[in-house]
């Protein structure tokens, strides 16, 4: 299972992926999913599994959202 | 041509910028942050890179803090237009340039201000002692310092107005200084820092920046409001950084030729290429300064100046020097006030202005040679 994680511009994406690099993950760039946001932006997708130590990598840099993407549908993890 | 007018606009362009902004336009279709397709991620790449180079540069933490704009008169007005309010008292120094005094008269008239120039020196510098007691008077919300003048070259004592400066928010005009001398604002309280990217950093002209200290943000309001390709459903400006400060299709061939001036910087070294210019003012300086009747301003210590010199021939106009300079001898200067009326008040040089002959890294000790061969033919 994937997680998805939204930022409020390109800009902040961007500076995220840069850190989950910086701390050796693999970060996707993906279009935001419509079934989660109006935004025609761009998110990161990562593997579930590595959601807590992925958040600790952004160190202060704050997502707005955290999204599961499952089988079943998108399911909010975490809201700002 | 021997180009001596650095200060306006430095020439000529590292190859590397030339190829940046080419690149840019050749290489990348899309509009950064507008689209989720490959060649818009690679033009928000392009931003990004740019901004965290620009950060990284200048000593800044956070890359939001960095606002790409169309030039240092753009930033100024940013700060000046966006903070002060109606009665607001503001304290500038009388080194300052029209893109800050301009401003400040058009805000004076429609906000009220009370605009008070601080008394500088014959050479340009700030009296520190009557900037103390003017700002212990009554508290300023904001003080405009012109860290490097365009007429002189002065130095402005940065270190000792930080630490005068107490509560007021500072306002640094690096337009002549970025690219030229080391600022580190991550180390530094400076609030606001704009600069422009076609003089000392090598980029491309309508490229510019201001820097703002994090969470000063909401004390300024926009000069423009549009399209950002973030928080798109709202009908109101998104009010994190840099968004809130940048809208409308960004310049970013222009942004990638500042990115690659400051790696060409970076590739040379900021300590050298500052040595290398100021070297060729104390060159050229040496061998005109016995010319009689020849009037030199700017600080007599010229550890304290940058690569500028501004002079005149007595009982010969500037505009005619300059005309002589550039028809007889090939020399690109620049004459008159230099968009600076308070500077050349100031320096006693109002309101004919001065001749003003400024170095940059591109120029050879032949330059300043031939340069000073000329004028002293000119001074005769």
């Amino acid at each position: 299972m994937k997680v998805i994680f939204l930022f409020p511009s390109i800009h902040f994406v961007l500076k995220a992926e840069k850190a989950f690099k910086a701390s050796g993950f693999k970060p996707d760039l993906v279009p935001v999913p419509k079934e989660i946001s109006s935004d025609c932006g761009m998110a990161i997708e990562l593997d579930f599994k590595d959601l807590n130590r992925a958040q600790k990598a952004l160190k202060g840099l704050e997502p707005e959202a955290i999204y599961l993407r499952a089988p079943e549908g998108f399911k909010k993890l975490l809201d700002s | 041509m021997i180009y001596l007018d650095q200060a306006a606009t430095s020439f000529p362009k590292p190859v590397e910028v030339v190829e940046a902004i080419a690149s840019t336009l050749k290489n990348i279709p899309g509009s950064p942050g507008r689209s989720a397709h490959k060649g818009a991620l690679e033009a928000s790449r392009i931003l990004f890179e740019a901004r965290e180079k620009v950060a990284s540069f200048i000593g800044a933490e956070d890359s939001s803090s960095i606002i790409f704009t169309s030039g240092a008169t753009e930033s100024l007005n940013l700060v000046l237009q966006g903070l002060l309010k109606e009665g607001d008292r503001v304290l500038a120094t009388s080194m300052e340039h029209n893109s800050v005094a301009r401003v400040l008269g058009h805000l004076k008239k429609e906000r009220k201000l009370e605009v008070i120039y601080l008394p500088c020196d014959e050479e340009g510098f700030l009296d520190l002692e009557r900037c103390e007691k003017i700002l212990r008077e009554k508290p300023a919300q904001l003080l405009c310092v012109n860290l490097v003048s365009n007429v002189t070259g002065t130095i402005q004592p940065l270190h000792e107005i930080l630490a005068l400066k107490g509560e007021t928010l500072l306002l640094l005009d690096g337009a002549q200084a970025v690219g030229h001398l080391p600022l580190d604002v991550g180390h530094l309280p400076i609030d606001f820092l704009a600069f422009s990217g076609h003089k000392g950093l090598f980029g491309p002209p309508g490229v510019g920046v201001l820097y703002l200290r994090p969470g000063l943000e909401e004390k300024l309001r926009p000069l423009k409001f549009g399209g950002t390709g973030s928080r798109s459903e709202f009908l109101e400006q998104p009010p994190f950084l840099p968004d809130r400060f940048e809208c409308g299709t960004p310049n970013l061939p222009g942004i990638a030729g500042l990115a690659a001036g400051i790696d060409f910087i970076e590739k040379i070294g900021l300590t050298k290429i500052h040595r290398h210019e100021t070297a060729l003012a104390d060159i050229f300086l040496d061998r005109i300064k016995e010319c009689p009747g020849l009037k030199i301003y700017g600080p007599q210590d010229r550890v304290k100046a940058s690569a500028i010199v501004s002079l005149n021939i007595e009982g010969l106009a500037p505009s005619e020097v300059a005309r002589r300079l550039d028809r007889e001898f090939g020399v690109a200067v620049r004459a008159g006030l230099h968009c600076a009326p308070l500077a050349h008040q100031t320096i006693g040089s109002f309101p004919q202005g001065t001749v003003r002959f400024s170095f940059g890294y591109f120029n050879r000790l032949a330059d300043a040679e031939k340069a000073a061969e000329a004028l002293l033919a000119i001074a005769g």
